[in-house]
């Protein structure tokens, strides 16, 4: 082959390449020489936005630390990038969440745990504990709501003035999709 | 992992934490306001127990650090009355005695 093939292919392979690193949502600079691309490459994020599974369904996590006591209703509202497409109303899921207790002790009135999930054929459960003003473990079957119908992709949390989400401290939660 | 900050209607920070939704920031920024919020509600804590009092909480957030602790005193006070269970109410109904 002739220099000048070898130069086109050369050319039309670094440009392919950009496309795909841009196509990892990861910028390529004006001007990046051929041997820049293995760096833009190592920074593409790992998973590349695909949905997460776990026990072979859909799942997603996260945390919440309020600035406040939290003592209204506290809606979680979940990516659907990282759902599948079958999440839906008809399907439920379960959804957890408790208080991150490896920095501090747990307080009076504030959710210590809570969990959602599917009862039946369009019907859920929720149950939870709180911590009362005498430090006892209380049952709160009260505790939150998945999603209206039309909208599932998120998860209210019913706060009281006994049941806090306490300022500075650490929520934890993971939703995992019950797909049918 | 992605961090964010939520903010209601009129601009005021209700929580940070990891995960979807809020306002995405970086991960300085999420432990500096982290560190605050802590800050903070170690301070209304210490007001709360008579640990220390308001002059010795920083003169830009003894008012807001006052307003928490009024509304804790509130709300607990409150919380109090609605944890009793039935058995003792009603023994402090019927037979007078005390909470």
């Amino acid at each position: 082959m002739s220099i000048q093939t070898e130069l086109a292919r050369l050319t039309n392979a670094k440009a392919a390449i950009q496309s795909a690193i841009e196509g990892k949502g990861v910028t390529v600079p004006s001007g990046t020489l051929l041997d820049g691309m293995a760096a833009l490459i190592e920074a593409i994020e790992a998973g590349g936005g695909e949905m997460d599974t776990i026990f072979g369904h859909s799942f997603e996590y996260g945390s919440i630390i309020p600035n406040e006591d939290i003592t209204s209703d506290y809606v979680i509202n979940f990516s659907h990038s990282h759902l599948s497409p079958s999440f839906s109303d008809t399907a439920y899921y379960n959804f957890v969440m408790w208080c991150d207790t490896s920095e501090k002790d747990v307080q009076n009135l504030s959710w210590l745990w809570l969990i959602s999930g599917r009862k039946g054929r369009n019907s859920s459960f929720t149950y939870g504990q709180y911590i009362n003003s005498k430090e006892e473990i209380t049952n709160a079957s009260y505790s939150g709501v998945i999603g209206s119908s039309n909208y599932p992709y998120k998860f209210t949390i019913y706060c009281t003035s006994s049941k806090k989400l306490l300022a500075g401290r650490k929520y934890n939660w993971i939703v995992v999709g019950n797909e049918v | 992992m992605r961090y964010y900050a939520q903010y209601n209607d009129s601009g005021k920070l209700i929580a940070i934490g990891a995960g979807p939704g809020g306002t995405e920031i970086t991960e300085s920024e999420y432990n500096a306001l982290l560190a605050e919020i802590r800050e903070k509600a170690a301070l209304v804590d210490k007001l709360y127990s008579g640990e220390i009092t308001i002059a010795d909480v920083p003169t830009e957030w003894q008012e807001e650090i006052q307003r928490r602790v009024d509304e804790r005193i509130a709300a607990e006070g409150a919380a109090t009355e609605q944890d009793i269970p039935a058995e003792e109410a009603l023994n402090i109904i019927l037979r007078g005695e005390t909470a």
